[in-house]
């Protein structure tokens, strides 16, 4: 409680006179220990709101509602998320709309043949002090084009044919074959560049090898890390914070209490369904179009979803507007597909032309002649996608449906979904991709070991995929989109339902925090007011 | 005494095997891949055959038990799939928060049962019997979960006075900080234990408040008080050490829900951390704690009887 601004000791937002009253009643002859206890220790500093320019200094403690599990910028889960940007640099960063800014690169051109770039990189050091170089960027695309280390960075790097240092700041990209520069800022966005000598996944497990505006001062697995400010960071006078403490919660209803309590200064992460208590006392920052989009995905392989007909029929029983209201509090946008409003394969007509008709999807399912019954799967924690699954179940129910629910663990979920062996499940991707390209480093849409399909992807997806990566100029990179979008479309195994939108929420008191459009919580511009 | 003690430590052998070899059966019987839980889910099959190599889990579950067992005897319970530690080194992080919180909570039950236990037994039939009874049976009946979200409520979001995310600081060095981060989950933790600790209390002091030896020492005219405290609670306290120890094994074993509801950093949350993410290591290396903490306690309570009750000899 020392260390955030907390508001102990003061009412709860939104708390009037009766309602405290009540509480004081119910806390009975207990409540006389609290004030007691309170002055026993804690030195909090709840400083009020107010705006004005960015304050040096201070501590913020924010909670995120599940534990990190390790160091590894290549390692791209969700539950990594609040170290990637506080830890790392990338070459570049992107603002929604996908426009680059200069990260650790500095300058970057492209060949007029689209086979070959050039990247100027920062002068500037990693947390021990050691120069970010030429060598560790080639020494990290290395990694990335391992099959069995790249993890997430292995699509994005495939472009790369051969990595040369120029001189000790600069490196020259030659490409497999002509690329289109959305791809080749897409690498360079998801690229965290990693101190050579520490690039390794069992070396990031314990510690982080960047360049990022935080330095890793302290790391309790399962309970919290503390950063402390990067001195040497590249942009002066910044990060304003002294210090940044995130906490690991179990739940995000635990998050929330504390939050309410002043305990923590933020909360990460958030589920949408949050919005409605936490926006008149907070401030609230929306997550990111592209970062996750909810699909409802169906087994091609297992029946009644190896019938075409009835994943179209699925498909247009599912009432995103409703979804969007009941589900996410009126958080997010419809998608048909899995790109997301602000990305190059975002199709709004679909939106229309496949709209919400049951009667449409009533008949697509009696013409279909397949099974009309199935199990979905869910993991019991993931309340979200709960209700969106009983609203679905109601709405397949009345076209004849019967869509059964099974709730199990997480883990649980996860490890029969890479099986294949579940029938249909909620599942979000994540598609924060300059490039249309992007769609395919999912599980479901990718052209080999694909969870879903397995070796049995439909032709006409295959060969569209083919085409956009082939693709360089802009017109082909349009056709190619729209052919890929027809395909989904047509095939339906992965619906796209709604984009998630999860919430940080920060005390008033709290300014300057931002996410980037993969979710990454940003905190070089955070401040305490 | 000695010989006792080494009979009993020598029993500890057979119980902790079988508690290993249990709790490996059953928690590779759970479905979930601890590769997976590290990898995610968009990791390809070649990726997670190098986590799940690197992990071990590419050797046959035997294998890996022997393994297992054959590096625990040598005193290295392994390393925590996810977090990379030394499955003791998060033992050891964890425990002090634990005992702690665990001494916290025994107190609040001491405090709480015994005057409770002993207002149910010495005034039956009056209002403040029946009230105490009551009492009783609402904190038998109302899960620990439930009053750790009452205290947030009331204490930290109504009042604001108390945090809702529990911090653990050494009670020696910092004991304001210490209580405020650890007085709301140990009150409800000793809220249920307590009444069950009261309950036996209250049966077994009606119980020796009617023996011969009462009667005496109050014919002997000893005061009331005299012979309430020093006569009938001395006697009566013989089966609540049993279930105050048990209790205490319980709660050094790790609070889990009490522990998550307000994160307090214990084992209780290691422990359901390890769960979610199926890190095998971890989750055999606390049980295997728990199991070891319930058998030295065993011990701690028999000698604790010959102590309370010297009719009793051990040897």
């Amino acid at each position: 409680m020392s260390d955030m601004r907390s508001r102990a000791g003061s009412p709860a937002p939104g708390l009037d006179r009766r309602t405290l009253l009540r509480g004081l009643a119910a806390a009975g002859g207990l409540a006389a220990l609290g004030p007691i206890l309170a002055a026993c220790g804690g030195d909090d500093s709840g400083d009020g709101g107010g705006g004005g320019a960015p304050s040096r200094g201070g501590k913020l403690t924010v909670g995120i509602g599940t534990p990190l599990t390790d160091f590894d910028p290549y390692n791209h889960l969700a539950v990594n998320f609040p170290m990637m940007a506080t830890l790392y640099s990338y070459l570049i960063t992107y603002d929604d709309q996908y426009k680059p800014t200069p990260d650790l690169a500095a300058e970057w051109s492209l060949a007029a043949d689209n086979l070959s770039a050039t990247i100027k990189l920062r002068d500037t050091v990693f947390h021990d002090g050691s120069p970010v170089t030429a060598q560790d960027v080639i020494a990290g695309i290395k990694r990335a084009q391992d099959p069995k280390t790249g993890i997430s960075q292995a699509a994005t790097s495939s472009i790369i044919k051969e990595a040369t240092a120029g001189d000790d700041t600069t490196v020259k990209l030659t490409f497999v074959k002509p690329t289109a520069e959305a791809r080749f800022l897409d690498f360079m966005y998801w690229f965290p560049v990693v101190q050579a000598s520490r690039n390794d996944a069992a070396k990031l497990k314990q510690e982080a090898g960047g360049s990022g505006p935080f330095t890793l001062s302290s790391y309790a697995p399962g309970d919290r890390m503390l950063f402390k400010r990067n001195e040497k960071y590249y942009a002066q006078g910044r990060p304003y914070l002294d210090e940044l403490e995130i906490r690991f919660f179990d739940s995000q209803d635990s998050l929330v209490s504390a939050l309410r309590a002043g305990s923590v200064g933020g909360a990460l992460a958030l589920d949408a369904r949050y919005i409605s208590q936490l926006q008149s006392g907070f401030n609230v920052v929306k997550g990111a179009p592209g970062a996750l989009i909810n699909l409802f995905r169906m087994n091609p392989l297992k029946a009644p979803f190896d019938n075409k007909l009835v994943r179209q029929a699925v498909a247009r029983a599912i009432d995103r507007d409703r979804l969007i209201k009941e589900v996410q509090n009126g958080v997010g946008a419809p998608v048909y597909t899995s790109y997301p409003p602000n990305a190059l394969g975002f199709d709004a007509s679909l939106l229309d032309t496949f709209a919400f008709d049951l009667d449409a999807a009533k008949q697509l399912l009696d013409s279909s002649g397949g099974q009309k019954a199935a199990v979905a799967t869910v993991a019991s924690a993931d309340k979200a996608s709960v209700s969106a699954l009983l609203i679905i179940q109601e709405d397949l129910k009345k076209i004849g449906f019967d869509l059964q629910l099974e709730t199990v663990d997480t883990a649980t979920v996860n490890s029969r979904y890479l099986e294949g062996s579940l029938q249909c499940v909620v599942r979000a991707s994540s598609n924060a991709y300059s490039s249309p390209m992007g769609v395919a480093q999912d599980s479901a849409f990718r052209l080999a070991n694909n969870v879903l399909w397995k070796d049995e992807l439909p032709p006409a997806y295959v060969a569209a995929v083919a085409q956009l990566d082939k693709a360089a100029s802009s017109a082909e990179v349009d056709a190619a989109t729209k052919a890929v979008s027809a395909v989904l479309t047509d095939e339906s195994w992965a619906v796209g339902m709604y984009t998630v939108n999860a919430l940080s929420v920060f005390d008033k008191s709290v300014q300057g925090f931002a996410r980037n459009p993969a979710d990454h919580p940003v905190f070089t511009d955070a401040y305490l007011t | 005494m000695t010989s006792y003690l080494l009979r009993r430590l020598g029993q500890f052998v057979p119980v902790l095997l079988l508690a290993t070899v249990v709790v490996w059966a059953m928690i590779y019987a759970l479905p979930g891949n601890p590769a997976q839980v590290v990898g995610g889910t968009d990791a390809t099959p070649e990726q997670l055959a190098e986590i799940s190599s690197r992990m071990g889990l590419d050797q046959p579950i035997w294998q890996q038990f022997l393994t297992w067992l054959g590096n625990a005897v040598r005193g290295d319970l392994g390393t925590s799939f996810v977090s990379g530690h030394t499955v003791t080194s998060l033992i050891l992080d964890r425990l002090p928060a634990t005992v702690q919180l665990s001494v916290l909570a025994m107190i609040g039950i001491i405090v709480l049962a015994v005057p409770l236990g002993m207002v149910s037994a010495l005034a039956q039939g009056t209002r403040l019997g029946r009230a105490v009874n009551v009492v009783l049976a609402a904190g038998l009946s109302i899960p620990t979960f439930w009053f750790g979200i009452l205290f947030i409520l009331v204490f930290s979001i109504y009042l604001g006075v108390l945090p809702a995310a529990s911090d653990y600081a050494p009670l020696w060095s910092d004991p304001g900080a210490a209580l405020r981060g650890g007085v709301l989950p140990a009150l409800a933790l000793a809220l249920p234990a307590a009444t069950v600790t009261a309950r036996f209390i209250a049966s077994s002091m009606t119980e020796v408040m009617e023996r011969d030896f009462i009667r005496t020492a109050r014919a002997k005219g000893a005061g009331e008080w005299r012979t309430v405290v020093r006569h009938g609670l001395r006697n009566a306290l013989l089966p609540a050490v049993t279930m105050a120890g048990l209790q205490l094994g319980h709660l050094l074993g790790g609070a889990i829900v009490v522990e998550v509801v307000f994160t307090y950093p214990g084992l209780g949350r290691l422990l359901f951390a390890a769960l979610s993410a199926r890190d095998y290591a971890l989750i055999q290396g606390v049980i295997l704690f728990a199991v070891a903490i319930f058998l030295v306690l065993n011990v701690v309570i028999d000698l604790l009887y010959a102590y309370l009750d010297p009719r009793i000899r051990i040897g």
